[in-house]
């Protein structure tokens, strides 16, 4: 049963192939041709039959007109009877039915009329042989009598006169009805004078044959209104002309038909070729659809699966037999709604394409994405089944994940990054506003980082940052989320239990985090941080705002001392406004001549005489006041004000140490800071020479002071920088040594003549042994290395006695004297 | 004088000098199909085709004896009496027409006849198709025919049988075919006769017979109660016309004449001269005639 259905099923596959109908069509119409050519030929065989009978009824009535012109003549009929017999038997072969309908019904008509004359001349020959036969026997009988007659004269000449018309008669001359009259009555006159048998039997014989030879010859005369040679010779053209009329007509319709065949070949031909064609690009496409990197699944109508290829399998681990004749649904993993499925089918149902992304698993249960498209097959608007083409984009939304992550996380902390806190915190605010509960930022900044950047390089700058990242991610509640902001920036989130008291907690926490001491390749490194706070709703409704004054809480902060956290609060920030403008400021403040100088001494701690005097930068703003030089000098470090500032501060030395050294008689040089950034601009010492010149100033009038910590930064260039000032005549002083980290061997290398002693180390150094052992190291290398030692920061007498008794060469100090404007020292040490 | 009487023998002996008059019949029957044959022969003898199966073909056509009955009537079923002699059966083949009117133009024609005629075999082809179904005739029509029983076919096999009835090597036909001692004087003289009285100007042919109407009282009448072929056209012209019959066997087939109203052959010879002919019938001619009509005694079927 299924095998016929199967059977059934694919002939009727192959009817519907059009190239097999055009072939069909072509064997038909091959066919139907040479049926017809075999239709002329039967005709003609037909048409010969036909008309052989009609020739042979044509021969057999003129066989009866020759009969009927042998007139008084024996004859033996058993010829003319078969004749008869023949044409009655040719006629019985017209009368078939298969005749007429070779040619026409009509011609039935004349059939029958050829019958009825036949007829009428078979009766005719019929009455003939009759008559004949009579009228041959008694013209014998009378010959013979004329042969033998033994009369009178005048008998005979009478009998004689009578066989001679008869005579007449029988070789066809005319007499007319008198003279036969006359003859019969003259023969009887003869027999009733002399009554002999033989006279009487003459008498009767010669009234007997005169009487037929009459009737003979009117049939003869009826002979030619028998219209039989007519007949035939009509019935001959009819089946002539009908024949002459089909063949031409089949003819016409054989190449016709032979034309149309011949035209369905080459269709057919064409659509092999094309079968051809199609069927080499099947193979490709099937190929193509094989080795395709694509997911191909062809499923029948009751979407049961009917094929997958290769990459099928290799996605999902079902092997062939395992998945045809399955549903697809078995690859469902169920992460997707029902609802997902419900409109794929209403579009499927619809017989249209849809396309969209799955989420399936393979046959281990593993989970992958797939994006599909699945089209319904029609063919003969007939639903065959469906194709579905699908892409493995497991890997891509992985990576896409993974680039997500990427663009939202900070690579060297690990921590989220600016981007991802943006949309994390809308969402938060999002979330608290609809929630009604409070959100804090906590804004963080190291303090310092820029210091240990430039002094221990970028490398343990970033490990700090990793290491303070790692703590307070530690230590921090998992639901405080920790953004790295941007450099040494931070955020801390807070979304849970935000009050005052908790957040307070918080800050404190992370404020002992960044301060606890911290070990990076052997360095000590001790760090902290300025944090501020804002809170949700109060501080701001939205992050931006929310961000600015957390930063400006931090920026308080710092200018408070830094390593503290503070609160924002509303008039905080108008506070702020002076300090937030230090850098506007500070741009202009060399141009609004906003910037004084003023100087410390640096005294002999045997003879108390002023030995130097070091240059202090003052800066007074009309808006925000007085600012210190801790707090600007960086700023314009940063933004390059530094170089102009340098100058002015290095050409106001230069101007001043004239008139000072006119009063101060034992002063040998002014000293100005330079900072490690200007050390590094390759025109510092032509701008200086170009300053001295103008001011007539020589460079052993002037030393250059520069911090140990930026010293070191890029040694090998500073060395050689300042060997070329030291060699030009400067004197370089180095400054707050003993807070770095400078080698001997640095220190030996570099054209050092001043040392400054840390006030750190001055400060302790009656209660720090530790300090104290510093300072006398200090000043045993510097005895050796021909360095004079300064001590910044004596404040007391016992200090001073005590440095004094050490061996420090000078000292520096509110306790001998603040720093001062020109104007005061000259009135002071006049 | 002698002049005329030449130009009459010359039309005396031109009427019949080139006559080729009259043909022998052939020694054997070569056209028929021999299965037809035996199934027709069967049927021939067979009452069964009347109506109460008493009456056979070869009731009146006595095979043995001339091929008629020898009655001047033939008998039919229940014993009825007929109106006219049974023609013979033998060499029917030659005529051109069946029975005395011509009735028939064919062997087969001739055979519905009597299976239907009331007064001989009084049956019907519908019941004697059915009688012939239910006998063994069923596989035997089966055997030669396609279509089996029906009435074309049981004439058809009727007829080819009859075809097979011919009498040949009568001692005339010897004679024709060359044997010149197969008659002796007289009968030669009457043959001579034969041809010169007119006889064979209607019996001529291969049946001495049987090809053409003749006229039943030419010179006289001839008292016939038949018509003749007038029964058969009810054309005026052929009344008292009937089928000249063959004259082979004829001395078997006594009585003579449609009516069968003469019993001798002296009898219906001298009828002959002189209603047929119109001469007078001499003694001696009538016997020499008679004594040719013996030669043509063929031989019978068995």
């Amino acid at each position: 049963m299924i095998n016929m259905k199967n059977i059934r099923e694919t002939i009727s596959s192959y009817i519907k192939e059009p190239s097999f109908i055009f072939f069909l069509v072509f064997l038909a119409s091959l066919v139907a041709f040479i049926y017809k050519t075999m239709q002329i030929e039967n005709m003609t065989n037909n048409y010969v039959k036909y008309d052989k009978i009609i020739d042979r009824l044509s021969i057999l009535d003129n066989d009866f007109d020759m009969f009927l012109s042998q007139k008084l003549t024996f004859v033996n009929y058993d010829d003319v009877t078969n004749d008869i017999k023949q044409f009655r038997v040719n006629l019985s072969l017209l009368e078939k039915a298969k005749f007429f309908n070779h040619y026409s019904k009509k011609i039935k008509k004349d059939l029958d009329n050829l019958k009825i004359e036949f007829g009428k001349k078979n009766d005719l020959i019929e009455r003939y042989k009759s008559y004949n036969a009579t009228t041959v026997s008694s013209l014998s009988y009378i010959f013979s009598f004329a042969q033998a007659m033994k009369y009178k004269k005048e008998t005979y000449k009478e009998i004689n006169g009578v066989i001679f018309d008869l005579t007449k008669l029988f070789i066809g001359i005319k007499l007319n009805d008198k003279t036969i009259d006359g003859d019969i009555r003259d023969i009887n006159s003869i027999y009733k004078k002399d009554s002999k048998d033989d006279l009487k039997y003459l008498w009767l014989n010669v009234k007997q044959t005169t009487k037929n030879i009459l009737i003979l010859n009117e049939l003869n005369k009826d002979i030619k209104y028998i219209k039989l040679k007519k007949i035939i010779k009509q019935i001959r053209y009819k089946i002539e002309q009908s024949y002459k009329k089909k063949i031409n007509n089949l003819e016409i319709l054989s190449i016709i038909i032979f034309i149309i065949s011949i035209i369905f070949l080459f269709i057919f031909v064409y659509k092999y070729i094309i079968f051809l064609r199609n069927a080499k690009d099947l193979v490709s496409f099937r190929y193509a659809v094989e080795n395709s990197d694509n997911i191909v699944v062809i499923t029948d109508a009751d979407r049961n699966i009917t094929y997958v290829n290769e990459a099928f399998i290799k996605n999902t681990g079902y092997t062939k037999e395992e998945v045809l004749g399955e549903n697809p649904r078995i690859l469902k993993s169920g992460l997707l709604p029902q609802e997902f499925y419900d409109e794929m089918n209403v579009l499927l149902d619809q017989g249209k394409k849809w396309s969209g992304d799955f989420i399936n698993k393979n046959k281990y249960g593993k989970i992958y994405y797939e994006k599909a498209s699945i089209t319904p097959i029609y063919k003969y608007s007939k639903l065959m089944g469906y194709l579905s083409i699908k892409l493995n984009i497991t890997d891509y939304i992985e990576q896409e994940k993974r680039v997500i992550h990427l663009a939202q996380h900070d690579q060297l902390t690990g921590l989220k990054n600016r981007r991802a806190m943006e949309i994390e915190v809308e969402q938060n605010l999002k979330d608290a506003k609809v929630a009604g509960v409070r959100v804090a930022i906590l804004f963080l900044d190291l303090d310092n980082f820029k210091n240990i950047n430039d002094l221990l390089g970028h490398n343990i700058g970033d490990l700090l940052l990793k290491s303070i990242a790692k703590r307070l991610k530690n230590n921090l509640d998992e639901s405080d989320s920790i953004y790295r902001f941007g450099g040494d920036e931070f955020t801390i989130v807070i979304t849970k239990n935000v009050n005052e008291k908790n957040i307070l907690m918080i800050a404190k926490r992370v404020i002992n985090l960044v301060n606890k001491p911290l070990i990076i390749k052997n360095n000590d490194i001790s760090s902290s941080a300025s944090i501020g706070i804002s809170l949700y709703p109060e501080d701001g409704e939205d992050m931006t705002t929310l961000l600015k004054n957390a930063d400006i809480a931090m920026y308080s902060s710092k200018i408070s001392g830094k390593n503290r956290y503070k609160f924002y609060y509303e008039n905080f920030s108008q506070e702020l406004k002076k300090s937030i403008n230090i850098e506007h400021e500070l741009s202009n403040a060399l141009k609004n001549s906003e910037f004084s100088v003023v100087y410390q001494p640096k005294y002999s701690l045997k003879n108390k005489k002023i030995f130097a005097l070091e240059l202090l930068i003052r800066w007074n703003n009309e808006k925000i006041g007085t600012v210190s030089p801790d707090i600007f000098i960086p700023i314009a470090e940063n933004l390059g004000l530094i170089y102009d500032i340098g100058k002015y501060v290095f050409a106001e030395a230069c101007r001043d140490f004239k008139d000072l050294k006119q009063n101060l008689t034992d002063l040998k040089h002014i000293s100005v800071n330079v900072s490690a950034i200007q050390l590094n601009d390759k025109n510092l010492k032509k701008d200086f020479e170009k300053i001295m010149e103008e001011e007539k100033v020589t460079p052993k009038d002037l030393a250059i002071e520069i911090t140990e910590t930026s010293l070191m930064r890029n040694i090998e260039e500073n060395v050689k920088i300042l060997n070329e000032f030291s060699s030009a005549g400067f004197t370089i002083c180095m400054d707050d040594f003993g807070t770095g980290y400078s080698s001997l061997n640095y220190l030996v290398q570099l054209p050092i003549n001043n040392i400054k002693i840390d006030k750190t180390f001055v400060d302790v150094i009656f209660s720090g042994k530790k300090e104290l052992e510093m300072i006398k190291s200090i000043i045993s290398i510097s005895d050796n290395l021909d360095f004079l030692t300064i001590a910044e920061g004596i404040e007391t007498q016992e200090q001073e006695d005590l440095l004094k008794h050490l061996g420090v060469d000078f000292g520096q100090g509110f306790y001998f004297s603040k720093p001062l404007p020109k104007k005061e020292l000259l009135t002071r040490y006049k | 004088m002698l002049m005329k009487k030449a130009i009459f023998s010359i039309f005396v002996v031109s009427i019949f000098l080139f006559a080729d008059g009259i043909t022998p019949i052939p020694l054997k029957v070569t056209d028929v199909n021999p299965k037809k044959v035996s199934l027709g022969h069967k049927l021939f003898f067979d009452p069964i085709l009347s109506r109460n199966d008493t009456v056979a073909c070869v009731n009146c056509h006595i095979l043995s004896d001339g091929g008629d009955d020898n009655r001047r009537f033939s008998i039919g079923i229940d014993g009825q009496l007929g109106n006219i002699n049974s023609p013979t059966v033998y060499n029917a083949r030659y005529n051109f027409a069946q029975f005395w009117n011509g009735r028939a133009k064919s062997l087969k024609e001739q055979a519905f006849g009597p299976i239907e005629n009331p007064i001989e075999m009084g049956n019907n082809f519908p019941n004697l198709i059915k009688t012939l179904k239910k006998s063994s005739y069923k596989q035997e029509f089966n055997a030669v025919y396609k279509d089996g029983i029906t009435k074309q076919n049981i004439v058809d096999a009727i007829a080819e049988y009859e075809k097979t009835l011919i009498t040949p090597n009568s001692p005339f036909d010897k004679y024709l075919r060359g044997d010149k001692d197969a008659l002796n004087s007289v009968q030669k003289e009457g043959y001579e006769l034969f041809k010169s009285k007119g006889c064979i100007s209607c019996h001529n042919g291969i049946n001495i017979g049987g090809n053409l109407y003749a006229k039943f009282g030419v010179f006289e009448d001839a008292k016939s109660k038949s018509l003749g072929r007038y029964e058969v056209t009810k054309n005026k012209l052929d009344k008292y016309f009937f089928k000249v019959p063959t004259l082979r066997n004829i001395a078997r087939t006594s009585p003579y004449l449609h009516d069968g109203r003469y019993n001798t052959l002296d009898g219906v010879v001298r009828f002959m001269l002189e209603h047929q002919l119109g001469r007078k019938a001499k003694k001696s001619d009538v016997h020499k005639i008679v004594a040719f009509l013996l030669s043509l005694n063929g031989k019978l079927t068995k």
